[in-house]
C-alpha cells in the first residue's frame, strides 16, 4: 500500500491533549497579556513614513516630539517608520505629521496618517462582534441544514479553537490587533471549516450502510481517505498566504499573519478536533453503540 | 462522444473569451492630458465614447459626467490659477451609448465640441486632447492615495438630519474639486464616509469638511464703532458682539464666475436667495446702499467677506465683486452655498495616504499574490502532472473571469480594489486551487476503486464539486456578515472573497469537470501514468 494509514481516532486523546495545552497557553496569554489593540479600537493616530532617507529611530523620535506628538511610539519598518500616538484630533494629527515629514524631509506623497476618534473604536468593535456572531449562526445553520446539527456543533467547536489559538498567539507575541486582523479572523471561521467539510462529506458518504465496522473506525478510514487532499488543499491555500506574509508589505502582513496561523490551526483542528469529537458523539447513538458492542465482543 | 460536456466547455471558453475581451477592450479608464489657456467658451458637446465633458471653469479644468442630463458634477481635475498649464488626471466614466450633454461650466463660456478618444480639439482658445491609459480595475483610496474621513454625529441623529448633512457635505466636497470624490452614508445612517482620492492639500480639505458652517449676515453699521473698523476678511468676531439679520439657509445657489463687468475684470460670486431671503435682502440693501454701508458675511463668527452695498437688490440675485482671484471667488461661493449643518459632526476616522505609498503597497501585494500563484501552479504540475497542466488552464480561466468581473463591477462604480481586497484575491487563488485538487483526488480515488476512467470521470467530478460547493458555501456564509456589518475597507475584502468563490465554482462546473470527462474518453486511458492513475483498470 502506497498510502500510510494513520490511527487518528486511536490517538485522539493525545490530539485533544495537545489542543488542550495549546488552548491553555493561548487563553493564559489572553488573560495575562491583554491584546495589543490598534488605534482603530481605542482612538489615536498612526503616521506611516516611507522613503525616509537615512534617518535613525532617534531622529524620528526627536522629530515626533518636536512636532508636539504626545506619547509617540516609533517602530521601524523595512522602508521607513510608523509612529503611533494618542492624538485623536484629526486636524492636529495631520499638522503633526506634516511637521514631522518636513523635519525628516519626507515627501507628502510618502506619508500616511490615520486618525481615529475616541468613540469610534467601540463602533468598530461592536460591528466586528456582530459580524462574528452572525457568521457563527450562519455557519451553524448551513451545516445543520446540509448535514446535521452534530456536525455543525463540532465544526464550530473546532472553529472557536482556531480563533482562540490565533488570538492567543497575537496576545503572546504582543502583535497589534487591527480591523484587518478581525477580518482575517472572521474569514478563518469560514475557511477553517473547509477541511472539516471535506472530511464530513466523506464520513457522511461512508455512514451509508455502515455495518462492518464501528463508527469510530469508519471515521478514521474516512480521514485517511481524504488525507492527500487534506495536505494538498492545505498547502495550496497556505502558499499564497505565506507569500503575502513574506512579500506583501506592512499592511497586508496584518492579514497574512492571522490567515497563516488560522489556516494551520484550521487544517489541524479539522482532523484532530472536529472529526474525533463528532465520531465520539455519534458513537453514543444507539445504532452505533450496538455496532461498537458487537465488535468489542468479537475482539 | 459526450456532446453535453462539449457544450459546457464551449460555454466556458466563450465566457472566458468574452470576459477577457472585456478586460482589454473596454475603455473604462482614461488618463487625459488637457492643456488650456485662459479663455472662454460655451455650448454643448457630443461625446462618442464617454459621457465625460471637459470644460473650463472659472478656476481650472473641470470634468463633469452624468448618465443623464442632470449633469451632477463629478470632478474638477485640478485647480489651476496660472493662465496656461497642463495637467494629467484620470477618472472613470461609463462608456455605453453616444449622447449629447450640455456642458455646464461654472463661470466659463463653452463652445460646442465633438470628442472622441485620441483626438485633440480646440474650444475657443483652449485645446483638449483625450488619451487612453490606465487599468480597468478601480483602485481604492488606500492604493491611489488620498483622504478618507468618517464623520459621525456627536449625538445620535435621525436619518433625515443625516441625509441633509450628507447633501451639504456633498456640496462642500464638490467645491474642493477632487475627481471621483465620494460622500456616502454608512453604519445605519450614523456615519458619513467622505473619500477624496488623490487630494493634495489634505489639511485644507479637512478644514473645509470640518467647518460647522454657521453662516451669518450682519450689518456692519449695527456694530459698535470700535468693532466696525476691525471688520476685515479673516477677523474673528468676539462672541455675542453681533446680531445677524439673516442666516445662510436662505441662500439657494452661489457660483464663482468670471466678471461680466469690463471695468472690473477678475472674478465675482453670484448668489441667489429664496423668497424670505430676497425680502430681507431687499430691505437691508435698500437701507444700506445710499451710504455704501458694508454687510459682513460671517462663517462660524469669522469674517469671510464684507462687501459694500452698491445698489438696492430687490430681485434676490446678487453679485459680490471685489478683486477676487478665481480661487478666492470659488471658496467664497462654496462657503455661501454650503450652509449650516443640521447635526454636529465630528471626525471619527481619518486616513491620509500618500499616493506613492499606496502604489508601493499595491506593487508589493500584487507581487506576493503572483509569487503565490506561481508556486501553487508549479506544485500542482509536479504533483498531478497531466491534471496539473489542466489545473493551469482552470486557474488561468479563473483569473480571467475573476478580474473581468471585478473590472465590470469597477466600471459600474460598485467595486474598488483596496489592500484588504488583495488579501481576498490571494485567498481566492488558494480556494480555486483547492477545488481543482478535490476534483483530481476524487477522480484518482474512484479509479483506484476499480472504476473505468470514463465512469470515474462522471461520478468523481460530480462528488468533488458537491464537496467543494459545501466547503465554499461555508466560507461564503462567513463572508456575508463581514460584508454587511463591518465598517471600512474590510467590506472590500469580504466582497472580493465572495466574488472569488462564485467565479471558482463557475469555472469548476463549466470548465474543469467537462474537461476531465472529455479527457477521460480518450487521452487518460492512453497515458494513465501521466495522469497519475497508472495500474488501474483501463477502458477496453
Amino acid at each position: 500500500m502506497r498510502r500510510p494509514y494513520i490511527d487518528f481516532m486511536g490517538k485522539r486523546m493525545w490530539l485533544f491533549s495537545f489542543s488542550g495545552v495549546v488552548l491553555l497557553i493561548a487563553l493564559g496569554s489572553l488573560v495575562f497579556r491583554p491584546l495589543n489593540l490598534g488605534i482603530e479600537f481605542k482612538g489615536g493616530t498612526v503616521i506611516t513614513l516611507t522613503n525616509v532617507s537615512g534617518a535613525t529611530i532617534e531622529q524620528v523620535r526627536s522629530a515626533a516630539s518636536a512636532a508636539g506628538i504626545p506619547g509617540a511610539a516609533v517602530q521601524t519598518t523595512e522602508r521607513g517608520f510608523i509612529v503611533r500616538s494618542t492624538e485623536t484630533k484629526t486636524v492636529s494629527a495631520e499638522a503633526q505629521a506634516a511637521a514631522m515629514a518636513a523635519t525628516l524631509k519626507v515627501a507628502s506623497t510618502d506619508r500616511q496618517v490615520s486618525t481615529i476618534g475616541p468613540e469610534w473604536g467601540s463602533n468598530i468593535t461592536n460591528a466586528s462582534l456582530l459580524a462574528l456572531a452572525v457568521s457563527i449562526i450562519a455557519i451553524l445553520a448551513y451545516i445543520s441544514i446540509r448535514f446535521e446539527y452534530k456536525m455543525a456543533v463540532t465544526g464550530v467547536i473546532a472553529l472557536l479553537h482556531d480563533a482562540a489559538i490565533t488570538l492567543g498567539l497575537y496576545a503572546l507575541l504582543g502583535r497589534e490587533v487591527t480591523p484587518n486582523t478581525v477580518a482575517a479572523l472572521l474569514t478563518i471561521l469560514g475557511y477553517s471549516l473547509y477541511d472539516t467539510i471535506v472530511v464530513f462529506h466523506r464520513i457522511r458518504e461512508n455512514t451509508q450502510n455502515l455495518s462492518k465496522k464501528t463508527f469510530m473506525d469508519m471515521a478514521n478510514d474516512s480521514l485517511n481517505q481524504v488525507l492527500a487532499r487534506w495536505i494538498n488543499t492545505g498547502l495550496s491555500s497556505l502558499i499564497p498566504v505565506i507569500c503575502l506574509l513574506l512579500f506583501g508589505g506592512e499592511t497586508l502582513r496584518d492579514f497574512a499573519f492571522a490567515l497563516t496561523v488560522g489556516l494551520l490551526s484550521g487544517a489541524y483542528s479539522s482532523v484532530a478536533v472536529a472529526s474525533p469529537l463528532y465520531a465520539m458523539w455519534k458513537e453514543r447513538e444507539p445504532r452505533y453503540l450496538a455496532l461498537r458492542k458487537k465488535f468489542a465482543a468479537a475482539k | 462522444m459526450d456532446s453535453r460536456q462539449k457544450n459546457y466547455l464551449a460555454i466556458a471558453g466563450l465566457v472566458v473569451l468574452l470576459v477577457g475581451a472585456l478586460l482589454f477592450l473596454l475603455p473604462f479608464k482614461k488618463a487625459d492630458s488637457v492643456s488650456w489657456q485662459a479663455g472662454t467658451a460655451s455650448g454643448s458637446s457630443t461625446l462618442k465614447e464617454s459621457k465625460a465633458v471637459i470644460g473650463l471653469t472659472a478656476d481650472g479644468i473641470g470634468v463633469q459626467a452624468a448618465a443623464d442630463s442632470s449633469m451632477k458634477p463629478i470632478a474638477l481635475l485640478e485647480r489651476i490659477t496660472d493662465s496656461t498649464a497642463t495637467v494629467s488626471a484620470s477618472w472613470r466614466v461609463s462608456a455605453t451609448t453616444e449622447s449629447t450633454l450640455p456642458i455646464t461650466v461654472r463661470g466659463a463660456v463653452v463652445k460646442s465640441a465633438e470628442l472622441s478618444y485620441g483626438t485633440t480639439f480646440t474650444v475657443g482658445s483652449s485645446s483638449f486632447s483625450l488619451q487612453e491609459g490606465g487599468s480597468s480595475i478601480t483602485q481604492g483610496l488606500d492604493l491611489r492615495g488620498g483622504l478618507s474621513v468618517i464623520l459621525t454625529p456627536k449625538k445620535a441623529a435621525d436619518a433625515v438630519a443625516m441625509q441633509r448633512a450628507l447633501v451639504i457635505m456633498n456640496t462642500r466636497v464638490n467645491g474642493l474639486g477632487v475627481s471621483e470624490a465620494t460622500v456616502q452614508l454608512e453604519n445605519d445612517n450614523q456615519a458619513i464616509l467622505v473619500q477624496l482620492p488623490g487630494v493634495r492639500d489634505a489639511r485644507g480639505a479637512l478644514d473645509v469638511i470640518g467647518q460647522a458652517g454657521q453662516l451669518a449676515f450682519v450689518e456692519v453699521a449695527s456694530l459698535p464703532t470700535t468693532l466696525q473698523a476691525q471688520v476685515v476678511d479673516g477677523f474673528k468676531m468676539p462672541a455675542g458682539s453681533y446680531k445677524p439679520f439673516m442666516t445662510g439657509d436662505v441662500i439657494t445657489t452661489a457660483n464663482a464666475k468670471a466678471s461680466s463687468n469690463v471695468a472690473r475684470p477678475g472674478y465675482e460670486v453670484s448668489v441667489s436667495m429664496n423668497a424670505s431671503g430676497t425680502a430681507t435682502w431687499a430691505e437691508v440693501t435698500t437701507r444700506s446702499f445710499p451710504t455704501g454701508a458694508r454687510i459682513a458675511i460671517l462663517l462660524d463668527g469669522t469674517v469671510v467677506s464684507a462687501p459694500s452695498v452698491n445698489e438696492a437688490i430687490t430681485g434676490g440675485d446678487t453679485s459680490i465683486t471685489g478683486n477676487f482671484t478665481a480661487e478666492e471667488a470659488r471658496k467664497l461661493a462654496m462657503i455661501l452655498q454650503s450652509g449650516a449643518l443640521p447635526v454636529d459632526l465630528q471626525f471619527s476616522q481619518t486616513e491620509v495616504v500618500g499616493p506613492t505609498l499606496g502604489q508601493d503597497s499595491l506593487y508589493q501585494g500584487i507581487t506576493a499574490a503572483l509569487i503565490g500563484f506561481a508556486i501553487v501552479a508549479l506544485y500542482l504540475a509536479l504533483y498531478y502532472r497531466g491534471f496539473g497542466l489542466l489545473s493551469w488552464i482552470s486557474l488561468g480561466s479563473f483569473a480571467v473571469v475573476y478580474l473581468g468581473v471585478l473590472s465590470v463591477l469597477s466600471s459600474a462604480g460598485q467595486y474598488a480594489l483596496s489592500l484588504p481586497g488583495i488579501a481576498g484575491i490571494t485567498l481566492s487563488i488558494g480556494l480555486a486551487a483547492d477545488t481543482s485538487i478535490l476534483i483530481f483526488e476524487r477522480y484518482k480515488e474512484e479509479i483506484a476503486m476499480g472504476r473505468t476512467p470514463r465512469a470515474a470521470a462522471k461520478s468523481g467530478t460530480k462528488h468533488a464539486i458537491l464537496t467543494s460547493l459545501d466547503a465554499d458555501a461555508v466560507t461564503f456564509a462567513s463572508a456575508i456578515p463581514l460584508f454587511i456589518f463591518a465598517i471600512g475597507p474590510v467590506k472590500g475584502f469580504a466582497l472580493t472573497l465572495m466574488i472569488g468563490i462564485v467565479c471558482d465554482l463557475t469555472i469548476a462546473m463549466l470548465f474543469t469537470r467537462p474537461a476531465v470527462i472529455l479527457l477521460a474518453e480518450k487521452t487518460i486511458g492512453k497515458i494513465p501514468g501521466f495522469f497519475g492513475v497508472k495500474g488501474s483498470a483501463v477502458d477496453a
